[in-house]
């Protein structure tokens, strides 16, 4: 199970460079002070091809070349609608106090080189399985950009990890673990980061493939541990199968399940807006306040994507089915929680 | 030349055909749609069916319950191909059946019926998958669909088009002066007919207050967001239908959650007859069964039951089956007693086939042996999770 999880950061990756390659990202207004995005995504995939096997490879040239809108569409919504929302909080802080940035299943993601390049004083730390951070360790070594802009000659080296690719700078840290092992996480995240220190989390599709026990655990946990918080999640929802007879989510369940045995054990349990919310609203162990917002990312396109915005994006494909769009991102969502 | 009826035999088991037969099909149809005015004049009774995009198995779940050519009228109102995995197999049965029943098979163009939209979504690569990157399958099909008609009026009352209205046309005689033997414009008249839609209503409105409803759609054409077309609003529609002594207009075009979508008390309706919409839309169809101008009924419909026959590529070759059990039961037998000879690179495939004789070389395909090879039992969960991999719908994961 654990590997067809991590196979779909391939899935996350191939999109990415794909609405790179047709311009949808970066957005000039959310990304505008992300210099180089192209570049650095670009790079870190020429890198990465040269590590995959002949078979990766295939299947990441062949996705880039059948690029549909609807998927461009979607994944620039999913990396607008995090990266305008981190740019937020950043902006907000009061005169460049100590923030750190946690992204719990990182995979390939690659935002903490223009968060560590654009904002001072800030620490970033990367979770993910050993195995998928070993490979990014090795494609970020082997770079000469990244090498440089991660000023890894002057990594902090750890005894215990010879050989190991993982990196350990000053502000920048690969923490290996599994999120389901909760007291791992926290002990782990405990050493690495200050609990009293404003916090950001972000899981992007990283709380759908958790167990429903697990998942909850590791959302009450952090937000016990941590003082100060703010969690930016993406994630699909499966939508309302009774009231709506609305049947996506179940689809996608056994197309998800007969095509690569993926499984997404809470995806028809929240199934809404608001149970998705209640997840953190809820939490137990905690007399912590905690304000939720959250939007589908339907909303999200038509609320927060201004009309020259969208005129831009028009112009890129022909996006001939503005209803398959709605039907698609309608049932993913863009949460954020603050305590 | 393979006849019509030998055709059909092959395509509605969801068999490929030769190319050369594509081609000289492509040629024949081109021969009597050449003599088809763009506007053409059927009566009732006839089912009416919207968009298929290439969902093989649903355009057989339309024939049956819809009941088979040439029991039943059919007309048809584009968007045969892409997006869907077989849109070879529906076009060309849909070729074969317009070229055997000419009557009762009515074709309209759609915007998918288009050299430039086909190559972005999926059907040029289909045909290269299917065919090799040196077949013409794909240019002698575009070729075809630039004959298509472009609209038809059932019982002098019903007008039916693809997309919908356009501000270049204001009577059907218009229409019928274009010249249609071309790939689709960008603009114009042929353009607007392919890609317009119905103007929605403001969603916020107050349902409740009639005369702010009939205000809320505009006086004229829109620029659509699809970025062709126009949209079009009441007052537009009940002009067109006045000056040309229309009741209805049918139309397809959008998707539609519960198969068929009803605007402006019935004076425009959208029909779409793909459930499922790409696997993973889990939206109904529907086909309009029009039993006279003014007895209809919506027959709503989800998506078929995935027929082993297409996915299971070891099928496409196999020329002369009629039956799922007869087929079965020959391959149980070749599995020979629990020993699996299915790596046996010399198996002769002529003798597993027993009725296949000359065609299986001529239409055994890589898949087929990399299935034969792989896992003998096909009811297997990983067989059909392979099968399933075939159809790679994506998410955002």
């Amino acid at each position: 199970m654990e590997k067809i999880v991590q196979n779909t950061d391939h899935d996350a990756l191939t999109c990415k460079l794909s609405a790179i390659s047709t311009r949808y990202i970066p957005c000039p207004l959310v990304h505008k002070d992300y210099f180089n995005y192209n570049d650095i995504y670009l790079s870190y995939y020429q890198t990465l091809k040269t590590l995959l096997s002949r078979r990766d490879q295939g299947s990441i040239n062949r996705a880039l070349r059948n690029s549909y809108p609807v998927m461009n569409y979607g994944t620039y919504l999913r990396t607008v609608s995090i990266d305008s929302l981190l740019n937020s909080y950043l902006d907000e802080r009061v005169s460049n106090e100590y923030i750190q940035v946690v992204n719990l299943g990182c995979g390939s993601d690659l935002r903490f080189v223009h968060l560590l390049n654009n904002f001072k004083n800030i620490k970033y730390i990367d979770v993910d399985f050993k195995d998928a951070l070993e490979l990014k360790g090795k494609v970020l070594r082997t770079n000469l950009k990244f090498k440089q802009a991660l000023k890894l000659d002057t990594e902090i080296m750890d005894k215990t990890e010879n050989g190991s690719q993982l990196i350990h700078t000053e502000n920048y840290v690969m923490m290996e673990g599994d999120l389901k092992d909760t007291s791992d996480i926290i002990t782990k995240l405990s050493r690495y980061t200050d609990t009293n220190a404003k916090t950001v989390f972000i899981t992007e599709c990283a709380l759908c493939y958790l167990p429903d026990i697990a998942a909850q655990r590791l959302i009450d946990k952090i937000i016990d541990t941590f003082d100060s918080g703010y969690w930016i999640s993406y994630d699909p929802i499966g939508g309302n199968q009774e009231k709506d007879k609305d049947r996506f989510g179940k689809i996608m369940q056994d197309n998800l399940k007969s095509s690569r045995d993926l499984e997404l054990p809470t995806l028809l349990k929240y199934f809404s807006e608001d149970l998705y919310s209640s997840r953190f609203t809820q939490h137990t162990n905690s007399s912590k306040k905690i304000t939720v917002n959250i939007k589908n990312l339907w909303e999200f396109y038509l609320q927060s994507i201004n009309d020259n915005e969208k005129k831009r994006l028009q112009k890129l494909q022909f996006l001939d089915e503005i209803e398959e769009l709605k039907i698609m991102q309608s049932h993913y969502i863009i949460l954020n929680a603050q305590w | 030349m393979m006849e019509p009826d030998q055709c059909l035999q092959y395509l509605y088991k969801g068999q490929l055909l030769p190319e050369a037969t594509i081609k000289a099909l492509c040629f024949k149809l081109k021969e009597m749609l050449v003599k088809e005015s763009n506007v053409v004049y059927i009566q009732s009774p006839v089912t009416v069916v919207g968009d298929i995009h290439g969902q093989f198995h649903d355009l057989l779940e339309i024939f049956e319950i819809g009941g088979r050519v040439p029991d039943t009228n059919y007309l048809f109102l584009g968007d045969y191909v892409d997006r869907g995995l077989y849109s070879i197999e529906t076009i060309l049965l849909l070729i074969v059946l317009k070229l055997r029943y000419p009557n009762r098979v009515h074709l309209i163009r759609g915007n998918h019926e288009s050299r430039q939209i086909t190559q972005s979504y999926g059907f040029y690569t289909e045909c290269l998958n299917k065919y090799g990157s040196s077949s013409k399958v794909w240019q002698y099909i575009t070729d075809l669909f630039d004959y298509l008609i472009l609209c038809c009026v059932i019982d002098d009352r019903l007008f039916c088009v693809h997309g919908g209205l356009s501000p270049n046309v204001q009577t059907i005689d218009q229409i019928k002066i274009i010249d249609r033997f071309r790939e689709i414009p960008h603009d114009g008249a042929i353009a607007d007919l392919v890609w317009s839609d119905p103007e929605e209503h403001n969603l916020m409105a107050n349902p409740s207050n009639r005369e702010e409803l009939y205000q809320e759609t505009s006086q004229h054409f829109q620029i659509s967001p699809r970025g062709a077309g126009y949209t079009f609003g009441r007052s537009v529609v009940e002009k067109f239908l006045e000056i040309n002594g229309m009741d209805r207009i049918y139309r397809a075009h959008q998707l539609c959650n519960d198969g068929y979508q009803i605007y402006f008390d019935g004076l425009v309706t959208t029909v779409w007859s793909a459930p499922n919409y790409c696997y993973r839309c889990g939206n109904k169809a529907s086909i309009l069964e029009l039993y006279s101008a003014d007895e209809y009924y919506f027959n709503v419909f989800v998506e078929a039951p995935e027929n082993r026959l297409l996915n299971d590529q070891v099928m496409n070759s196999v020329a002369n089956r009629n039956t799922i059990s007869e087929y079965f039961s020959d391959y149980q037998l070749s599995i020979t007693n629990g020993k699996d000879n299915t790596n046996d690179t010399s198996y002769d495939y002529k003798e597993f086939y027993k009725n296949g004789g000359n065609d299986v070389d001529e239409l055994e395909t890589d898949l087929m042996k990399m299935s034969l090879s792989t896992n003998s039992d096909i009811f297997s969960d990983s067989f059909q999770a392979q099968s399933a991999r075939n159809r790679k719908v994506e998410y955002f994961l």
